[in-house]
């Protein structure tokens, strides 16, 4: 298919528009536009299953950029797609959770409060509160042993999981 | 007279069991949450994933939270700004009020693989 008189700003501006991209990946998208600045890639050709060479209209200094902008613009994508974790590998890893968190009015022996309910909590809060008690920036010391004992993929399963069982 | 004595300490439990959940005045809570809002949602269940759920949660978890925000035991410079102008008083209302809502939120019971 060849694309009509876009420019890779708008293509990229585009991008940054679509719903789950990180604020991360959204400001990443938001500098490559700002590099790419107008340069044209209407002579650009996209998919089709015998694809022909690429044509560059453009002059020899911006055809050397522009591989690299598109590399760029690749690269940041996938990293907001891989954002969420497994949820069914998160079902395995909350058993230790409920052993707490699992029982109905439960309450802490001390510091003497119920145990908060978390399935159907927001994803984003959980991983941010259970990375906080990893790093022991929050003082619960049973959460913070157990967050410890979590990496970075056990945190993001186990939001995915619990925050995909709100009704 | 045994039968009386049963019903009366029944009653006794309700009633302490009733007590110990609303400890706060929720019509005060509720006037104090319009702040809460625009982050926790009009009905406690935030939609931006950043935020946490509120309602339904328990009320004293709630309070905790809140104490911890204002202690600095939890680190986080928005709630950091809110519980400052909070009372104790508002922090047992906002809890009984947040607490009292309709809630999207559960436990793990029957929810981990093999249950």
């Amino acid at each position: 298919m060849r694309r009509g008189a876009k420019t890779l700003r708008q293509i990229v501006a585009r991008c940054a528009g679509v719903a789950h991209v990180s604020t991360a990946s959204r400001i990443a998208l938001r500098d490559a536009a700002d590099a790419a600045a107008e340069f044209p890639i209407s002579t650009l050709y996209f998919g089709g299953s015998t694809p022909e060479p690429l044509h560059f209209a453009a002059p020899e200094s911006t055809m050397t950029r522009a591989p690299l902008l598109l590399a760029l613009l690749i690269a940041t994508l996938p990293a907001a797609a891989a954002e969420k974790g497994d949820a069914a590998a998160g079902k395995t890893k909350v058993y230790t959770c409920s052993g707490c968190h699992g029982i109905t009015g439960w309450k802490n022996p001390y510091p003497n409060y119920h145990v908060p309910k978390i399935v159907g909590q927001n994803y984003d809060y959980l991983v941010n509160a259970l990375t906080e008690y990893k790093k022991g920036e929050r003082a619960h010391p049973t959460m913070r042993a157990q967050g410890e004992s979590l990496s970075d993929q056990d945190i993001r399963d186990i939001a995915t999981y619990l925050s995909s069982l709100a009704p | 007279m045994k039968r009386l004595i049963v019903s009366l300490s029944i009653t006794t439990l309700a009633l302490a069991a009733g007590t110990a959940s609303a400890k706060g005045d929720i019509e005060a809570g509720k006037a104090k949450a319009v702040v809460c809002q625009a982050c926790h949602g009009a009905d406690g269940n935030a939609v931006d994933p950043q935020y946490p759920r509120l309602a339904g949660q328990y009320h004293d978890y709630l309070e905790r939270a809140l104490h911890e925000y204002k202690t600095g035991e939890r680190k986080n410079p928005i709630m950091a700004g809110f519980v400052t102008t909070l009372s104790d008083q508002d922090i047992e209302n906002l809890a009984a009020y947040f607490s009292s809502l309709p809630s999207k939120l559960t436990d793990l019971h029957g929810r981990v693989q093999g249950d």
